[in-house]
């Protein structure tokens, strides 16, 4: 496991070209972002985790609910 | 973890060759954004004061830096300043949306190859690089705030007042 | 009974460039699920940034949970099946989080805070969190910390009053891949300990020989969990469209393990409209102490919730956005889930697993101010 998450962080820091300031226009995009409407993944986290045992991931110190 | 660590650190490497005050402007040409088959050269406004702006309709700090720009090219305009905007856009109708919503009356041009974004070591959004009479950069601001353009203002206006 | 919901108020960067500086929106979440439950959930939020250093986010909801949820899981039939023992009941959930970060160049520091109340549920948490841009904002660096303090109620027992306090810590790293791709993978560990056990449900199970076992929901009490999520976006100039891939890894020492797998296209119509199909596949084990039916003598820790059981599950969607002048987007997606026992990975969820069919809409409006 361990193994795994290090060989990803080198994967991820080493190798990589730095795209310069100017070339971001692509990742500006709202289909590039991981979270454009808190609205809608609110809601759809609210959708799955209602029935299933996984949680969480992308945030920490939301707190919990009863969800029965 | 000493390995994680040395990877962290050599990341934080910058660029080399920034273009940085008292360094000569290069001497480019571009395509005009609304004339892609007419160019502007930088050099022909030797002479003159001018402040190119690197833009793009995706920098959120260019909806501050575009208007005040156009204020200061109004008044100065006359007694020999100019901005000259590239813009960063990978579509030209991203730009065109852009100035709808901010129109500017100077001369604006695109860098399609990233030759200018190069050349002036572009490293952030926006980038404007102050160029004295001479040719020479004598200031680079790295974003846009409040107070950028009250020091702009009087940057500009000392600028003015050398000799060509 | 989750131990930690993602909120909005993410912990690590929603996006790599910043678009919008300041934008509020309304959304409504309709679920139905077929014969069973039904959850309506408006939600507001908004986000801005002050004096260009500070950025304040925050958002509210209320959760509207109608209808009925298995409450009894009794083999009396021969099989233990999902009962509804009493009437349906509406649950309204209030809650409210907000998210203060102040920017220093290319370092961020952040503080948060969730609230949320139900009759028989309450939850105050706080989180911390700190962010590194490096390689000129390439990449960056998130660490987080945050802490819930819950209270556990009944609405049947009035003497029921319990307490659960979850301690979580969050790493994570966005990476910029090249002008059209990016990476971003998050690993956070939570701590908990309390009360867990569900206060409406009961196993209800006949023997061969003997008098049958009434036995509530008993739960450990603490629970260690490991959440891996990756996700990847990367853009295709030429066709106008966007490939997104979340892979969640899950992990806890009740024995549960589970894997999300999210793929989603979405096109761009024009300068106006998108459209985004997406599939998501869940898969999970059971946990150690499930089981739909008690042994005689009965165990120390047993659930029948089949929210604990081995299953898998698909749930398709649709969303379509429509953009307007200044930014204003109105989006809206459509969705279905299908949970069953044979869509575990490798087929052969639990036995008792019932069949899961569900329907939900969202609608939503984004205002860039």
């Amino acid at each position: 496991m361990k193994r795994w998450l290090a060989a990803l962080a080198a994967a991820m820091l080493c190798g990589c070209t730095a795209v310069a300031p100017y070339q971001r226009g692509y990742l500006a995009r709202d289909d590039m972002a991981f979270d454009p409407s808190p609205g809608m993944s609110r809601a759809l986290e609210k959708v799955y985790s209602a029935k299933e045992a996984a949680s969480g991931g992308a945030s920490v110190g939301g707190g919990g609910c009863g969800c029965n | 973890m000493r390995g994680l660590l040395a990877a962290v650190l050599l990341l934080a490497c910058h660029g080399a060759l920034a273009v940085e005050a008292g360094g000569a402007a290069p001497a480019l040409a571009l395509p005009r954004l609304d004339d892609p088959a007419a160019s502007l050269a930088l050099a022909s406004f030797r002479g003159k004061v001018v402040y190119v702006d690197f833009w793009a309709s995706w920098c959120v700090p260019c909806r501050l830096s575009m208007p005040a720009l156009e204020g200061f090219y109004r008044e100065r305009r006359d007694q020999g300043f100019v901005v000259v905007g590239v813009n960063k856009d990978v579509s030209a109708e991203d730009a065109r949306r852009f100035l709808g919503k901010v129109a500017v009356s100077f001369p604006l041009v695109a860098d399609p190859g990233d030759a200018a974004a190069r050349g002036f070591d572009v490293k952030a959004m926006p980038s404007g690089y102050l160029v004295d009479r001479k040719g020479i950069v004598r200031k680079v601001h790295r974003g846009f705030t409040g107070e950028t353009a009250g020091e702009l203002r009087g940057e500009i206006d000392a600028l003015m007042k050398e000799p060509s | 009974m989750t131990a930690a919901l993602a909120l909005p108020i993410a912990a690590i960067p929603a996006r790599a460039v910043a678009a919008e500086a300041n934008e509020m929106g309304f959304t409504v979440l309709g679920y139905k699920e077929k014969g069973l439950m039904k959850i309506t959930e408006p939600v507001i939020w908004a986000h801005g940034t002050i004096q260009d250093v500070w950025e304040v986010e925050a958002s509210a909801a209320v959760d509207i949970i109608s209808g009925a949820s298995p409450q009894l899981v009794t083999n009396v039939s021969g099989r233990p099946v999902n009962s509804i023992s009493s009437a349906s009941i509406t649950d309204r959930r209030n809650t409210a989080d907000a998210k203060v970060t102040r920017r220093f160049g290319d370092f961020a520091l952040s503080v948060s805070r969730a609230i949320s109340d139900e009759n028989d549920y309450n939850s105050r948490a706080f989180g911390l969190g700190a962010e590194w841009s490096l390689n000129q904002r390439n990449t960056t660096l998130a660490a987080g910390y945050g802490k819930s303090n819950d209270r556990v109620g009944s609405r049947n027992d009035p003497t029921l009053h319990e307490r659960r306090d979850t301690k979580e810590y969050l790493v994570g790293i966005t990476q910029v891949v090249s002008p059209v791709a990016i990476v971003q993978s998050t690993v956070t560990r939570a701590e908990g300990r309390g009360w867990y056990n569900d206060p409406y449900k009961l196993t209800f199970t006949f023997f061969e020989t003997g008098i049958p076992l009434l036995l509530p929901d008993t739960r450990p009490d603490h629970r260690d969990t490991l959440t891996w999520l990756t996700r990847y976006r990367r853009h295709f100039p030429e066709v106008r469209g966007t490939l997104q891939v979340d892979y969640r890894y899950y992990r806890d020492d009740w024995g549960i393990r589970a894997h999300t797998l999210e793929a989603a296209w979405e096109q761009a119509f024009g300068e106006r409209w998108s459209v985004r199909p997406a599939l998501r596949y869940y898969t999970q084990e059971a946990a150690d102490f499930y089981s739909p039916v008690a042994t005689n003598p009965p165990p120390a820790i047993l659930s029948s919730d089949q929210r604990l059981g081995a299953w898998g599950g698909l749930s398709p969607s649709l969303r379509v956005t429509r953009r307007f002048e200044r930014g204003i987007a109105i989006e809206g997606t459509l969705g279905y889930v299908h949970n069953a026992r044979d869509l575990r990975f490798g087929g052969s969820g639990s036995p008792a697993f019932e069949t899961l069919r569900a329907v939900y809409g969202i609608v939503g409006v984004r205002y860039p101010f």
